[in-house]
């Protein structure tokens, strides 16, 4: 008798500690930027009043550094890759699961390595290639690797092959043109998919360090993440609070869009898991 | 696969403008298709050929070296320290990230109110930017200030620097590791049960086995064995692409202890310029990514014929 009670007891504590460890870097992080240099660590006897440190953190971090320019760096190459990815894709897919063609083999195999090759691998001669072209440090040359995406064209095909043909039939017989059977018919009935593979480009290209920090070199172009890396190594300890304040605010916008869309946000980002 | 060839309809409906269905299809696909062959495919063999010739970023000439490269690289002491970070590393993460995730699906699957909470904690370090967490971490982690040293000074331990040591950073960073990874595995882990369920319930019903380590050991995870492998692949490909928590917090150091391979494909190639060696690491790691998705590709299949 005495296990039955005591095993639900068990699991809760074993998964109430392991959620204690997931949230406290962020809980530290957070609490970290509402405080006042040195009192984190236990050193300054007299803490000025929270909301005071909170005021003055997140102020320099808003108004004295440039991260409201690195987030506005991210959301323009972010949303560029998105826009390019999309309207590159969603097209390809189409074609792939409801035509047949010359090409179409191929076009598939081709997609279906691109899925196992590593952005990483492929940095350096489009980083030659962008340098004979004037083109590193910008925000194109950010962009340029992912204009398009293999993972998308797949995913999107596996989502339209299941449409209903007689659809199609139908819209061809009422004389619309394959251009707009793609603006009116697929695009709405694709959205699930779009939203899917959206957040999960989101995610991989707010949170990317690799490539920025290759082909970015000036400061007024750094994403957050690179612009971070800019913010530690420039100022002092002193400027601790801030700098976790700054920490806060690039962490937050994932964080808050995964509140927002839970479902959503899982299923994207592990659809990496069954590509 | 070429089941959708019913569509091309002849005859009684030709697009307008006289274009075929064929060109039409080929016109939508010929973006991607350039793109792809332009950022992807041409790249790839690019990065081969670099790697037979002795360039070095910003020189305007190159001479073909043959196998010069590998030949060095079999015998550069650092290629193989960074193998073998990598190496450990991900022997540290992919064990503790995977098993651990299996479990918490376990217990997690018969919660019924709480599970949407757990699983929302859980996910969180998936998501979060690991740049910025990393500078937290590396505070958490010092051994002189943060809650981890007050920690130690209140339990009368000494100090427990993880950065400051080779053998300790590299577990350091594979905390990080683990901790960014699990909820992913987790999630992966809870859809698998889902699917199973079913069969889990009836076959417990059946047996009337007991015991948590029982049923997991020869129930749950037999069942789960097809997601297992997806999940474990998936780990090890993402252990060895481990590059954030290194460029933020130990640049590879003390001493090279933290050395990994992407790391050292990025150093050797862009700051060392030396273009030509580092394209010889980056062929290293493309054919270890390829072997990792070649299996994960070949479970995927067998999984789907089921």
């Amino acid at each position: 008798m005495a296990r039955f009670s005591l095993r639900p007891i068990v699991a809760h504590a074993v998964l109430l500690s392991g959620a204690f460890l997931m949230i406290y870097p962020f809980f530290w992080m957070w609490r970290a930027s509402t405080q006042a240099p040195g009192e984190i660590f236990g050193t300054l006897q007299d803490a000025p009043p929270m909301l005071a440190s909170i005021a003055d953190n997140y102020a320099r971090a808003l108004f004295d550094s440039p991260l409201p320019n690195f987030m506005l760096n991210g959301v323009i190459m972010t949303g560029g890759i998105l826009l390019s990815q999309i309207l590159t894709t969603v097209t390809c897919a189409y074609a792939l699961a409801k035509f047949d063609f010359r090409g179409r083999r191929l076009i598939f195999a081709i997609v279906l390595v691109s899925l196992s090759v590593p952005a990483q691998a492929t940095a350096l001669p489009i980083f030659i290639v962008l340098a004979k072209f004037g083109m590193l440090d910008t925000y194109t040359g950010v962009m340029v690797p992912y204009l398009t995406s293999g993972f998308a064209i797949f995913l999107f095909h596996q989502f339209i092959r299941s449409f209903p043909d007689e659809i199609l039939l139908a819209a061809r017989l009422d004389g619309m043109s394959e251009v707009e059977i793609v603006i009116r018919i697929i695009l709405p009935a694709m959205m699930p998919a779009i939203a899917a593979f959206s957040i999960f480009s989101i995610t991989f290209h707010w949170n990317d360090l690799y490539w920025p920090m290759i082909v970015i070199r000036s400061i007024d172009l750094a994403p957050p993440t690179l612009g971070l890396l800019f913010f530690r190594g420039q100022e002092g300890g002193d400027s601790f609070g801030p700098l976790m304040a700054c920490a806060t605010l690039v962490t937050a916008p994932l964080i808050l869009l995964f509140l927002a869309a839970q479902r959503r946000f899982v299923q994207g980002v592990t659809m990496t898991g069954v590509k | 696969m070429n089941s959708r060839s019913d569509l091309e309809i002849p005859g009684q409906v030709t697009p307008k403008g006289g274009l075929s269905h064929a060109a039409i299809a080929q016109a939508f696909s010929a973006p991607a298709f350039i793109l792809l062959i332009a950022t992807v495919v041409a790249p790839v063999f690019v990065v081969l050929l670099i790697s037979l010739t002795d360039y070095r970023l910003g020189r305007l000439t190159l001479n073909f070296i043959g196998l010069g490269n590998y030949a060095r690289m079999l015998a550069d002491p650092f290629f193989w320290g960074a193998l073998r970070n990598s190496a450990i590393y991900t022997a540290v993460v992919v064990p503790v990230s995977v098993f651990g995730a299996l479990c918490l699906a376990v217990l997690l699957d018969s919660r019924r109110r709480s599970r949407r909470f757990y699983e929302i904690v859980y996910f969180l370090p998936v998501t979060s930017t690991l740049t910025a967490m990393s500078i937290v971490w590396s505070y958490l982690l010092n051994g002189h200030i943060g809650p981890l040293a007050s920690l130690f000074s209140t339990l009368g331990l000494p100090p427990l620097d993880f950065f400051a040591d080779g053998t300790l950073a590299l577990i350091g960073l594979a905390i990080i590791g683990i901790w960014h990874l699990i909820g992913f595995n987790l999630i992966l882990f809870l859809a698998g049960l889902t699917v199973i369920s079913g069969e889990l319930k009836e076959a417990s019903a059946l047996d009337g086995m007991d015991g948590f380590w029982d049923r997991l050991r020869y129930l749950t995870w037999p069942l789960l064995a097809p997601t297992t492998i997806v999940v474990f692949v998936l780990s090890c490909i993402q252990a060895f692409q481990v590059f954030d928590t290194v460029a933020v917090l130990t640049n590879g150091g003390p001493y090279g202890a933290t050395e990994m391979l992407l790391h050292k494909i990025n150093t050797d190639t862009f700051t060392g310029l030396k273009a030509g060696y580092g394209s010889a690491l980056t062929v290293v790691y493309l054919i270890l990514i390829g072997a990792f998705s070649l299996v994960q590709v070949a479970v995927g299949n067998r999984k789907a014929h089921f």
